[in-house]
């Protein structure tokens, strides 16, 4: 008897979820190189666990085995968009775009780490770093520069100003642009940074195609977002009155069946 | 309770910062010398919590890799240096710098500042000063009966004094660079000092290694485009109006939930 409850009550959770994406999209609609997340659930009872975790392309979020088919629902796909966002033009020398699918490659604390947001900056050392002071990786190792506004070509070689304009005719790096085999499966660490078990492939100069002084906007649409927003909305409330009418008629039943006059 | 409340908090408080910078790059439009600020965001920290509490084995509703996006932080704020246009005033005292390079001032306590150029003059020691009284360094005298002062583009100052008919070189300004001009303090009045993220200035001589010459008549305009923060307002005040509504889907939600015991 407690079915209509329990479902109505994971439905909700699951529209809950749902809203959490949408914010944190809605909120990161500004962040450069965001990837926006996409939940959806799976239908009860259509799909055991062990058929999810098949599925390689899905993240599954699903918990433990579930313990019984109930417990099916309430498993939630979190899958990340990956579809590029479209190029804004920034004008700044330490702002770079990938244009192709492609990660950059950034050294933190916690090891090699993956991004697509190209908002640089030098830090006193004269070194290519990310806004949160993490060396950005060239081929060769992390790129040093004694003058700011370089230059940076579409295959991510890196040539140092000349004083008076131009550029030096040598490079001092080049970016390292990699790839995933299965860019799904990346975990996200903040700061724009993924990270991940894979071997990251290094893209060859054909497959690279970089943008100076753009920066890849968030793929975020509002449009998409408020729809989802207006849809959980909707089946949220339509799931309370569900339980709201489950409620009432246990409540007569109850009243009715103890009535022995 | 819901994180979904507190994570369309930080969009709109990000989106707030967000007009806040663009107000005072447009406040300084007309300020000679003004650098615009920019602002970076970047997704906060996402924390895996099955993770951090792997000796918890409950599944909960997001499963085994719970991931807690907690919204949208604020990755940087900069300035940016790109040069604003020149501007032709045919006053003496009007210095602006075409290049990279910035001039050292002494601030009173001793330590050292930096400007891009500006209006100066003669404070009351004679030296060739900031519109703020702060001496250029290396101090330049300005002798008290002088009439003309020329400035040229590597630095050098002369001086054409009442009944004289040459003028004499009073001395020479200097340039100076740094790595991460970005990483600059602004400390109002067209001032900058050195931070940790700017490094430490680079000395040199004018029209020399890319420092940038000086050009006397001339101020630097600012570098803030109207269009671009313009579009930049637009789109500010469109995604914080768009997370007010999360928020209030949020809210309607938690009323609901309120709503199911009558």
């Amino acid at each position: 008897m407690n079915d209509v409850l329990a479902i109505s009550l994971q439905s909700m959770q699951q529209d809950m979820a749902r809203l959490e994406r949408i914010s944190l999209n809605m909120a990161n609609a500004t962040t450069p190189g965001y990837k926006r997340e996409v939940v959806s659930a799976l239908p009860s009872n259509a799909a055991t666990f062990s058929d999810v975790m098949a599925s390689e392309s899905l993240s599954t979020l699903g918990g433990q085995v579930p313990a019984n088919a109930a417990q099916v629902a309430n498993m939630l796909l979190i899958q990340t968009d990956a579809r590029p966002g479209t190029l804004r033009s920034t004008g700044q020398s330490l702002d770079v775009a990938v244009a192709t699918p492609g990660f950059f490659e950034v050294s933190t604390q916690a090891g090699l780490a993956y991004t697509r947001q190209g908002s640089w900056q030098l830090d006193p050392r004269g070194r290519l770093v990310t806004a949160q002071g993490n060396p950005v990786m060239g081929v060769g190792g992390e790129i040093v520069l004694s003058r700011p506004n370089p230059v940076i070509d579409a295959t991510g070689q890196v040539f140092e100003s000349k004083p008076g304009g131009g550029a030096e005719a040598t490079p001092v790096g080049q970016l390292k642009v990699v790839n995933f085999d299965n860019p799904q499966k990346l975990h996200r660490m903040g700061d724009g940074l993924m990270s991940t078990e894979q071997v990251p492939s290094q893209l060859t100069d054909s497959e690279v195609q970089l943008r100076q002084g753009f920066l890849e906007n968030s793929n975020v649409s509002s449009m998409h977002e408020m729809a989802q927003l207006i849809q959980s909305m909707r089946h949220f409330e339509s799931m309370q009155r569900v339980a709201l009418g489950y409620d009432e008629m246990i409540g007569g039943a109850v009243r009715k069946l103890g009535d022995l006059s | 309770m819901f994180d979904a409340l507190y994570i369309s908090a930080t969009g709109m408080q990000a989106q707030q910062l967000n007009v806040d910078t663009i107000a005072n790059n447009l406040a300084n439009v007309n300020t000679t010398g003004f650098k615009r600020s920019k602002i970076s965001f970047t997704d906060l920290m996402v924390q895996e919590a099955g993770r951090l509490a792997s000796s918890q084995e409950e599944p909960s509703l997001l499963g085994g890799g719970n991931r807690v996006g907690a919204g949208v932080g604020i990755g940087s704020t900069a300035r940016l240096f790109d040069m604003g246009d020149l501007k032709k005033t045919e006053s003496a005292f009007d210095i602006a710098i075409q290049g990279d390079g910035f001039l050292e001032v002494t601030m009173p306590d001793g330590s050292s500042a930096y400007t891009r150029g500006g209006t100066f003059k003669i404070n009351r020691d004679g030296m060739l000063a900031t519109s703020g009284g702060f001496p250029l360094k290396p101090s330049l005298a300005i002798p008290d009966n002088a009439q003309n002062m020329q400035i040229d583009s590597d630095g050098r100052v002369h001086v054409q004094t009442a009944g004289q008919s040459t003028p004499v070189d009073v001395g020479q300004l200097e340039l100076v660079r740094f790595t991460n001009p970005t990483g600059l303090m602004a400390q109002g009045d067209n001032l900058y000092r050195v931070s940790p993220n700017s490094g430490e200035a680079i000395s040199g001589k004018a029209a020399e290694d890319g420092m940038g010459s000086l050009a006397q008549g001339f101020l630097e305009g600012s570098n803030v485009k109207l269009t671009e923060e313009m579009v930049s307002l637009m789109v500010a005040q469109r995604v914080y109006e768009a997370n007010v509504k999360v928020m209030q889907a949020s809210d309607e939600m938690l009323g609901m939930i309120n709503g199911l015991r009558k």
